[in-house]
C-alpha cells in the first residue's frame, strides 16, 4: 500500500523518522516537524525562525543563492512555516524534489536536495554565532505584515477572530503566526537561543515520502541528527473546556459587502476517544461534504449562501460552521443551522445521507495514495507518542471504521454538540 | 470507433485519441493510480457573448455570466434528483468550473468510474431549466459574486485586465454582475446551451483505469449525435496599446497589494498549436529569468523591503490573448513597477547570462514533468491546453528545444514596457 508508513524509526530521544514509499509519485518529499507548546511567545519565535532559516545558509548565504540552487535542482521546493495542533505549536521545514529518474544528466536530485536541506536546518547563516541582525530585522517586518494581512481574506479573518474569542483563556486562542508586539521585540540572540532550544528539546517528527531508497534516506537523515544533545519534551494538549453557560454572540463591522458567519460548537470528542469516527460521520452528514444538510438545504434549497461547511477539531473537541451570507440573513442562517443539528439529534437522517457521507469520506481517504505529499500532515497527529508503525492508523483502517458507523452512533455523538460562540463579520451600520 | 496512440517515451506517458460518431473528441490517458478522473468540457466561456451558428442570419449578444450560470444549472435534472446526489452513491468527488473560454464538468473516484462517467455524459447532455430554478440560482450566484466583490485579489486581477485590454473580452467577469444575471431566462439558457453544448464543440478527457473500448461503448449508449454546425463567436479586435498604465482601488486590507501585467500583442495569425506552446514556454522562461525568485530583481527589492515572500510570476495563455502577471505585496507598488520596467529595458539592451537561461529552462522543464503527477492535474491541464490547440504530451520536448537565440528573440518581440500596467489595491484612507 502506498499510503502507509512502511517504517517508523527512532533516531534519538524524541526524534522519529517515518518512511512512506510511493512508487508512482514523480516527487520525493522530506518534512521535519518541530513540536513545542503553543503560546504567543513560542509562536512568534517559531514563525520568525521559519523565515530566517529559509533566507540563507552557510553554503547558500543569500536567498538568491538558495533559489538558484533549488532551480538547478530541477525546480525543487523548500519551505518552512508554523501551524497548530491543539495546544501544540508545530514548525515545519520541508523539501520537495523530482524523482532521480527524470534528471537529464544522471544527476542524483535526491542527494542534492538532502544536502541543501541539511545546510538550511543545521548550518544557518550566522554572524558571530548569532542569526545576522539585518536579516532578522527584515524578516520581523515580513512576519508582522503577514499577521496584518490575515485581514485581506475575510473568511480567514473571521475564522481567526472566532477562534480568538471562543478559546479566550485557552492556549488554542494563540495564533500560530505569533503576535506583532512580541515579534517586534525579538532580538537575534533570543531567536538563536530559541533555535538551539528547539533542536535540543522539541519533539521531532520527520517524514520521507516517495521513491527514495529506504536505506539511503534512513542513513542520510540519521547522519543529520547524529550526536545531537537532546532532552525532548512532548507538550501536552487538552480538550477545550467551555466556560459560557449561554452562547456568546459577537458582531464586528467593516467595509464589506458579504457577511462571514462562524458558529463555534463544543462536543468534547477527541482523536484519542472511541467516538472519533462517529463524530467524523456526524460532521460529514451536517456539513462536511456537498451531500451534507448545510449544503443541500441552506444553499441549494434556501439559496442562503454560496459557501457553507462544517469542520471538526479533534484535538480541542470542537466544531466550527462557516458561511458566507447576505448581511441580513444572519439570524436565519443561525436558526437553520441549529435546525439541521436538531434533525440529526432526532435521528432525521436518511439511509442515503449516511451512505453518501461514507462514500465521500472513504473516497477522500483513498486519494492519499495518489497525492502522497499530503500524507505527512495527515499522519502527524496520529504518530505523536507512538513507538512503531503498527500502532498508527492508516487511511484504509480509518475507512474500515467509518464503514461500520450506524445512525445510532451519529445520533449518540450529535447529542454532545453544544453552541458556544456566534461570530459575525458584517457590513458597516449605515 | 478508432483510437490512435500517441507516446512520449522519455516522459514515460501516453494517450489514445479518437473522434466519436456523435462528433465528440475523446482522449484516454491510461494511469494505474487509485483515483480515476474524467473531465467533459465545452469551448464556451465568458468571452462568448456575441455569437451565431452558420444556420442563423444574425449575431446575438447575451447578458454576461451565462456560461457560468449554465454550469450551475446543469446539475439540476428534470426528475428532481440532484446530480451530486447521483454521484455520491458511487463515491465520486465531483465539481465544475467556468473560465473565459471554457466550461468543464469533472469527477474523480476510486471505484465505479464507468458508472460515474455515464452520469457525467448523461447530465451534461440533458439540460433542464425552469423559471423557478433560474430564480433560485440567481440568489446563490448573487452570494458568489458578493464573495468575489469582497476579495481584494479578485479586484486586483479584474482591474488589471480592464487596464491592459481595451476591447478583448478576457476582461469580462466570468460570473457577470448581479444586474446581468437578473436578465437571464430559461429561453436564453437553452439558446446558449443548444449553440455551444454541441458535441462537435466538446472534448472528453478520461485519465486513470479507463479502457478505450469500454469508454467508446459507453458513449455509443449514452450520447446522441450532434449536428455538425459551425459556431462563430465574434471577438473584437484588440488594439496594440493599453487603456492606462495604472489603476487603484481601496479595500479594507492591511497593506498595498499589486499586480503588474504585460500584454503580448501582434499574436501570429493562424499560429499552430506547437508554435503557441513554444511561444508560451519561451515567455515563461524569460519571465522567470527577469522576475523569478532567483532573479536580481526579486533579490534587490526584497532586500530593500519592497517585496516579501508573497510573490508570484505567472503567465496566462488564451486563444486570442496572452499576458504575464507579477503579483505581490509592497509598501510602494509604483517603485516595484518602475523597477520592473527598468529590468526589461536593461536586459533588452545588455543581454542575459547564459547560466540564468539554462537554470530557468531546467526549472521549466522540471515543472512540465511535475504536471503528470496525478490524474486530476493531468486531465485539467491536458484539456486547457487542448482548448488552445496545444498538446501537453509534447511540452517537455518543446521546452528542451528552446535555445538562447529563441529567448533573445522572444525578449525583443514580446516584452514592450509600453504595454505594462500596474494594478493596486490599497487600504482605505482613514477619515
Amino acid at each position: 500500500m502506498t499510503d502507509q508508513i512502511k517504517k517508523r524509526l527512532r533516531l534519538g530521544d524524541g526524534i522519529h523518522l517515518n518512511i512512506i514509499e510511493n512508487s508512482s509519485s514523480k516527487y520525493n518529499s522530506l518534512v521535519v516537524y518541530f513540536i513545542d507548546s503553543l503560546n504567543p511567545e513560542n509562536a512568534s519565535l517559531a514563525s520568525l525562525l521559519a523565515r530566517v532559516l529559509t533566507r540563507g545558509s552557510e553554503k547558500y548565504p543569500t536567498s538568491r543563492d538558495m533559489s538558484r540552487a533549488l532551480d538547478n535542482c530541477y525546480s525543487a521546493g523548500l519551505g518552512a512555516g508554523t501551524s497548530k495542533q491543539g495546544d501544540r505549536l508545530v514548525m515545519s521545514v520541508s523539501a520537495v524534489s523530482l524523482a532521480d529518474r527524470y534528471s537529464l544528466d544522471n544527476e542524483s536530485i535526491t542527494s542534492e536536495i538532502i544536502a541543501i536541506f541539511e545546510d538550511v536546518l543545521f548550518h544557518p547563516y550566522t554572524e558571530n554565532g548569532c542569526f545576522e541582525a539585518g536579516r532578522v530585522e527584515s524578516e520581523k517586518k515580513n512576519a508582522v505584515d503577514a499577521i496584518r494581512a490575515v485581514l485581506n481574506n475575510k473568511r480567514s479573518y473571521a475564522s481567526k477572530r472566532a477562534i480568538e474569542l471562543m478559546f479566550d483563556g485557552d492556549p488554542y486562542s494563540s495564533s500560530e503566526i505569533g503576535e506583532e508586539k512580541i515579534i517586534e521585540s525579538i532580538t537575534p540572540e533570543a531567536l538563536t537561543a530559541y533555535y538551539k532550544k528547539l533542536l535540543k528539546t522539541a519533539e521531532i517528527e520527520i517524514f520521507s515520502v516517495g521513491q527514495a531508497d529506504e536505506r539511503v534516506i534512513g542513513d542520510s537523515v540519521r547522519k543529520m541528527f547524529d550526536g545531537m544533545e537532546r532532552r525532548a519534551v512532548l507538550p501536552s494538549s487538552r480538550a477545550f473546556e467551555p466556560k459560557n453557560a449561554e452562547p456568546r454572540e459577537i458582531t464586528e463591522r467593516m467595509d464589506v459587502k458579504q457577511g462571514n458567519l462562524v458558529m463555534g460548537f463544543t462536543h468534547g470528542i477527541t482523536s484519542t476517544g472511541s467516538e472519533l469516527y462517529a463524530m467524523t460521520m456526524c460532521n460529514s452528514v451536517l456539513g462536511g461534504s456537498i451531500t451534507g444538510k448545510l449544503f443541500t438545504v441552506l444553499r441549494e434549497q434556501m439559496s442562503l449562501c454560496y459557501s457553507i461547511f462544517s469542520a471538526c477539531n479533534y484535538e480541542k473537541g470542537t466544531m466550527m460552521v462557516h458561511a458566507g451570507i447576505n448581511p441580513t440573513d444572519r439570524d436565519k442562517t443561525v436558526r437553520e443551522t441549529l435546525e439541521r443539528i436538531k434533525e440529526i439529534k432526532e435521528g432525521d437522517i436518511s439511509d442515503k445521507e449516511i451512505s453518501d457521507s461514507k462514500n465521500d469520506i472513504i473516497n477522500r481517504l483513498s486519494s492519499f495514495a495518489d497525492n502522497p505529499s499530503s500524507l505527512p500532515a495527515w499522519y502527524l497527529p496520529k504518530v505523536i507518542g507512538k513507538d512503531t508503525e503498527k500502532e498508527i492508523p492508516t487511511p484504509s483502517f480509518v475507512a474500515s471504521r467509518i464503514e461500520k458507523i450506524t445512525r445510532e452512533d451519529i445520533v449518540r455523538v450529535a447529542e454532545r454538540i453544544k453552541l458556544d460562540t456566534v461570530y459575525f463579520l458584517t457590513e458597516k451600520e449605515n | 470507433m478508432n483510437f490512435v496512440l500517441k507516446e512520449n517515451s522519455l516522459l514515460g506517458e501516453k494517450y489514445y485519441y479518437g473522434k466519436h460518431s456523435t462528433g465528440l473528441e475523446i482522449f484516454v490517458i491510461p494511469k494505474e493510480h487509485k483515483q480515476s478522473f474524467a473531465i467533459f468540457g465545452t469551448r464556451y466561456g465568458a468571452m462568448d457573448r456575441t455569437f451565431k451558428t452558420d444556420e442563423e442570419a444574425e449575431f446575438v449578444t447575451v447578458p454576461d455570466g451565462i456560461a457560468h450560470f449554465l454550469e450551475h444549472k446543469m446539475f439540476e435534472n428534470e426528475d428532481g434528483v440532484d446530480t451530486f446526489s447521483r454521484y455520491a452513491e458511487n463515491g465520486a468527488d465531483a465539481n465544475a468550473f467556468t473560465s473565459n473560454e471554457m466550461t468543464a464538468y469533472l469527477f474523480s473516484s476510486t471505484e465505479h468510474y464507468y458508472e460515474n462517467l455515464e452520469i457525467l455524459l448523461d447530465f451534461v447532455t440533458h439540460p433542464y431549466f425552469t423559471k423557478e430554478t433560474v430564480e433560485k440560482e440567481q440568489g446563490i450566484i448573487g452570494q458568489e459574486i458578493t464573495m468575489y466583490d469582497d476579495s481584494p485579489n479578485w479586484s486586483l486581477y479584474q482591474n488589471l485586465l480592464s487596464a491592459l485590454y481595451r476591447e478583448n473580452y478576457v476582461k469580462i467577469d466570468v460570473a457577470g454582475t448581479v444586474e446581468s444575471i437578473a436578465e437571464i431566462t430559461p429561453e436564453i439558457l437553452y439558446r446558449c446551451y443548444d449553440t455551444f453544448y454541441n458535441l462537435n464543440n466538446m472534448t472528453l478527457v478520461v485519465c486513470g483505469r479507463f479502457d478505450c473500448d469500454r469508454v467508446a461503448a459507453l458513449c455509443d449508449r449514452v450520447l446522441k449525435p450532434s449536428k455538425d454546425v459551425h459556431v462563430e463567436s465574434r471577438q473584437p479586435k484588440e488594439p496594440r496599446d493599453i487603456v492606462k498604465d495604472e489603476v487603484r482601488e481601496s479595500f479594507p486590507v492591511a497593506g498595498p497589494m499589486f499586480m503588474i501585467g504585460l500584454k503580448e500583442t501582434d499574436l501570429p495569425e493562424g499560429e499552430s498549436g506547437e508554435d503557441k506552446l513554444k511561444r508560451s514556454c519561451e515567455q515563461e522562461i524569460v519571465a522567470d529569468m527577469l522576475f523569478g525568485r532567483a532573479s536580481d530583481f526579486y533579490y534587490e527589492l526584497y532586500n530593500e523591503g519592497l517585496l516579501n515572500e508573497k510573490y508570484d510570476v505567472g503567465y496566462e495563455l488564451g486563444k486570442n490573448y496572452s499576458h504575464l502577471i507579477i503579483s505581490g505585496e509592497s509598501s510602494n507598488p509604483r517603485a516595484v513597477f518602475e523597477a520592473a520596467k527598468k529590468t526589461v529595458e536593461k536586459v533588452k539592451q545588455e543581454g542575459f547570462e547564459l547560466a540564468d537561461f539554462r537554470r530557468c529552462k531546467k526549472a521549466r522543464y522540471a515543472r512540465s514533468i511535475a504536471g503528470w503527477n496525478n490524474t486530476s492535474d493531468i486531465s485539467e491541464r491536458f484539456l486547457n491546453l487542448r482548448f488552445v490547440g496545444c498538446d501537453m504530451l509534447t511540452e517537455p520536448d518543446v521546452i528542451s528545444s528552446v535555445t538562447a537565440e529563441d529567448i533573445a528573440a522572444r525578449l525583443e518581440k514580446s516584452f514592450d514596457t509600453k504595454l505594462m500596467v500596474l494594478s493596486v489595491v490599497e487600504p482605505i484612507e482613514k477619515e
